[in-house]
């Protein structure tokens, strides 16, 4: 194909349309993790270290992160917990070593959509990988502006959301929090009209990035 | 009376995103009704699959599973373990994980057909269990 006809044709789907992020301090599984993805036309973008990816979070477009557990200085978990913090809630596949039940469980609760043991095969990644997209896809269908809503809640609101999340009571809240019952339920109220939500679910979804 | 312990696995009939609702409403009226009856134990809930434990007297498990057994919002339901218990593993009834991973759902998902070798099923089950009780657990944790 001659050049003046490649700037005249229609773009064809550009790899970046599918875009994702890897974190992780192996400079060979960033190599091959941006090899393997870059044969779905996903262009993964590779951060060395959490700090960095964090730095350049609010210029980034939404998409999945492929995250390592193990990192010297931040580390996977904290890494994700401070996406949370920032209302980010793009989809996040935990990568590690050996899968230890209590690390993929925390890792679940704050909200990774799945938990990878190295080395994994790719057909599982590229499955994976899909799917992610399309969740990406009904988040941005289903009010995108989730992170702002969060963003609008008082530190009190957050913490709120955060234990209603979590499946407790406002009897359960209140004694959390060292609160009186009435107040949790003044700061419940207030926290759902900020988010616009009718139902409790549907501010958890909102706070679990499920954006319905 | 005996206590027994009861774990089963189902398919969702829910559709996301009205599922929210739905759920609200289940650990609403199952949180409720347990504690009226004594039952303790964990709900997860998977978008696609539902997985829960439920302990106490077996008539009160019996009367929650009749109801659970009967209701249109689940199908295929395949009981993974059903038996005695010494101690209680759960102090009370939570709904433990509710979101789109599909790492929980690969716990749940090889339980839902017959065809596994019963060997590998009792396995798989016993996984289910202790992830089950640790997501119960990291909320009490989180919460402590």
């Amino acid at each position: 194909m001659s050049r003046s006809q490649a700037a005249f044709s229609p773009a064809p789907p550009a790899a970046a349309d599918r875009l994702a992020y890897i974190v992780d301090d192996d400079r060979d599984m960033r190599m091959s993790l941006r090899m393997l993805l870059q044969e779905d036309a996903i262009d993964a973008r590779p951060f060395l270290a959490a700090a960095d990816f964090l730095d350049a979070l609010p210029e980034l477009r939404p998409g999945p992160v492929l995250l390592d557990v193990r990192m010297p200085e931040m580390d996977g978990i904290a890494l994700l917990e401070a996406m949370i913090e920032r209302g980010v809630r793009w989809p996040v596949i935990m990568m590690t070593g050996h899968a230890e039940v209590p690390l993929a469980v925390r890792a679940m609760k704050l909200g990774a959509i799945d938990f990878l043991e190295k080395p994994f095969p790719y057909e599982e990644l590229s499955a994976l990988m899909d799917r992610a997209f399309d969740l990406i896809e009904a988040q941005v269908r289903h009010g995108g502006d989730a992170r702002e809503r969060i963003e609008r809640l008082t530190a009190r609101e957050r913490q709120i959301l955060d234990a209603v999340a979590r499946g407790l009571s406002n009897k359960e809240i209140a004694s959390e929090l060292d609160l009186s019952h009435r107040t949790i339920e003044m700061h419940r109220a207030r926290m759902m009209r900020r988010l616009g939500a009718r139902r409790i679910s549907e501010a958890i979804a909102l706070a679990s990035g499920l954006d319905r | 009376m005996g206590i027994r312990c009861l774990l089963y696995v189902s398919e969702s009939c829910l559709a996301w995103p009205d599922d929210a609702h739905e759920v609200d409403d289940i650990v609403t009226n199952a949180r409720a009704r347990n504690e009226q009856l004594g039952v303790t134990g964990a709900l997860i809930y998977t978008r696609t699959h539902f997985a829960q434990v439920l302990e106490g007297e077996t008539a009160a498990i019996d009367a929650v599973m009749t109801s659970i057994r009967a209701d249109a919002r689940h199908r295929n339901l395949c009981v993974v373990a059903d038996e005695a218990l010494a101690t209680r593993h759960f102090p009370d009834w939570t709904m433990a994980y509710s979101g789109p991973s599909f790492y929980v759902d690969r716990q749940i998902r090889p339980l839902l057909t017959d065809a596994t070798d019963p060997a590998r099923r009792r396995r798989a089950g016993a996984v289910l269990l202790a992830f089950i009780r640790e997501f119960a657990a990291d909320s009490k944790r989180e919460s402590g």
